[in-house]
């Protein structure tokens, strides 16, 4: 396609079925022409015939040119055609360059409704050439006379029907311009709403991305403050106290030395399980797929593992998965009950990702699914990276969590 | 108010051992108070609570109660409220607000109303727990 914009399909049909009636219009008046000159043994007659036939040939390539969204293509096709049987009538017939005007406008009008102002340029400079051939060919030419075969009615008849159906044939073209303003208004205005949808769906998701980093710091405060903090403190008032005990030489009871150990064990659990939910360091020492094992070593439900060796992740992309994988074998631990056991698939798809959490446990209402703030999390995490990822679940049915992450090298071209 | 504590303090120097309360919801810090108060002399530890819900219950029905370590952050009520609460209720107990919190992270009218002073958790010693008593009651 050059030059235009594109149209949609239904606008091209449109296009291609008012060619259609042009051509089939042309063949008729070729058939007619030729079928009077047998009639009146008129050779001239026969040579215009054969003239608008060449011309309706010429216009063919308007069709594949058409098919192929070339709408510039298409409308030289048609004016090279149109204009041609203009010039071959006048040329044999002069008496009817009045009726061959309409030949010449015809093109300059579907140019003005489906052409750029630079095409229509060039298109309105060939008609101007055209437009001065014809009124030389009109005024100068010594014609054939061929006209004179037929009664001065018949060709007058002919020539008033001539400009009847033009009417027609221009009226169909601009009503299908009009068709296609219209479905390219159409589709703009469904791309825009499409648009200001994905916008606020991307400024939704973008609003729940620093809730949910906001909402995993109060988290964080909050087991630092109850759990390592408060050990940590205890541990100092008693240390303290030991000291100023052992310095008066009062004797330290053994099990508040013990007490003092179990606090700090205590406090380094603490501190352990901290870390590793603000980041685990077996993903970045060790890689995903050991990381996914540990994970799953440590759930109270059986969780079977299937990493197909092909699968190679950026770090978000592992830590991603990661997450999700950890979130979603929490909720397996939480929600889908005691006898539950669950199966985590990675797998490459169409040279991206696909990944899989399935459980065979009592399911949930699929209508809460949507209002999970850990499945929007999940959801969240997926499309950052372009992937996609869902939920499926209904009770006694266990639940689904399909997650896909495109190709990088395409997603970061589409992006 | 002054002089009742300071009656109070006079009778407790003498002959019974201070009566102690700790409200706190975690439970190390119950047993590291418990060990400090012990080591106290003339301090003992009279009862626990581990919400703001239990103290104002133990303490509307103890009258023995002589000072309270009372923790800031509680599951239920704060132990700003509980001390608030305490005062109103005409409450004569000497409270003590704790916290890891730093005091500047503390509401400012935190220790205005029936809170006689604060002590961060990690200071709490033989000596500390004798100095804010002391200061409750005037003695310098």
């Amino acid at each position: 396609m050059t030059g235009s914009a594109g149209l949609e399909r239904e606008s091209l049909a449109d296009l291609r079925a008012q060619f259609r009636t042009e051509q089939i219009a042309s063949w008729i008046a070729a058939a007619g022409v030729l079928f009077l000159a047998l009639v009146y043994g008129e050779p001239w007659g026969a040579v215009l015939a054969v003239g608008i036939g060449l011309m309706a040939i010429v216009r063919l390539p308007a069709f594949p040119a058409v098919d192929r969204n070339d709408v510039v293509g298409a409308m030289w096709w048609e004016a090279t055609g149109t204009w041609g049987i203009a010039l071959i009538v006048v040329t044999l017939i002069p008496a009817a360059l009045p009726m061959m005007v309409i030949n010449l406008i015809g093109p300059l009008v579907s140019g003005a409704l489906f052409l750029d102002a630079r095409q229509l340029r060039r298109l309105v400079s060939a008609g101007v050439v055209v437009a001065v051939a014809l009124g030389v060919l009109g005024f100068r030419s010594e014609g054939t006379g061929v006209e004179d075969a037929v009664p001065e009615w018949l060709f007058q008849v002919i020539m008033i029907v001539y400009l009847a159906l033009h009417v027609v044939v221009m009226s169909a073209l601009v009503g299908v311009a009009n068709r296609v303003r219209l479905a390219t208004l159409d589709a703009a205005v469904a791309a825009n709403e499409a648009l200001m949808r994905a916008d606020a769906d991307l400024r939704e998701s973008r609003r729940r991305v620093i809730s949910a980093g906001d909402q995993e710091r109060v988290r964080l405060e909050r087991n630092i403050h109850d759990g390592a903090q408060q050990r940590l403190v205890a541990l100092a008032v008693q240390l303290q106290l030991t000291s100023q005990l052992a310095r008066n030489g009062t004797p330290v009871k053994p099990e508040q030395l013990d007490a003092m150990h179990s606090e700090s064990r205590e406090a380094i659990d603490d501190l352990r399980e901290l870390a590793r939910g603000i980041y685990p360091s077996v993903l970045t020492e060790r890689g995903l797929e050991d990381a996914l094992r540990s994970v799953a070593r440590r759930s109270p439900n059986p969780v079977e593992i299937t990493y197909d060796r092909a699968v190679e992740t950026c770090p978000e992309e592992a830590a991603a998965i990661y997450f999700i994988c950890l979130e979603a074998l929490q909720n397996v631990a939480k929600h889908a009950g005691p006898d539950a056991t669950a199966q985590v698939t990675l797998s490459v798809r169409d040279r991206g990702l696909a990944v899989s959490i399935i459980d065979d446990g009592v399911g949930c209402d699929p209508t809460a699914i949507g209002r999970s703030r850990g499945v929007l999390n999940m959801i969240d995490r997926a499309s950052a990276l372009g992937g996609e990822l869902t939920v499926d679940s209904a009770p006694d049915r266990g639940t689904r969590i399909s997650m896909v992450l495109p190709d990088r090298s395409t997603a970061n071209v589409d992006a | 108010m002054t002089d009742r504590m300071a009656t109070v303090h006079a009778t407790a120097d003498v002959t019974v051992p201070i009566s102690v309360f700790v409200v706190d919801d975690h439970p190390a810090f119950l047993r590291t108070a418990a060990f400090v108060i012990d080591a106290t002399p003339g301090f003992a530890l009279a009862g626990t609570a581990v919400s703001g819900t239990e103290a104002l219950d133990s303490l509307t029905v103890r009258s023995d109660i002589n000072l309270v370590l009372l923790d800031v952050h509680l599951p239920d009520l704060s132990g700003i409220e509980v001390a608030r609460r305490r005062a109103e209720a005409g409450g004569t107990e000497v409270v003590i607000l704790m916290s890891t919190t730093d005091r500047a992270d503390l509401p400012g009218d935190a220790l205005d109303r029936g809170v006689a002073g604060f002590l961060p958790k990690e200071l709490l010693t033989t000596q500390a727990l004798r100095a804010v008593w002391d200061d409750a009651n005037g003695v310098s």
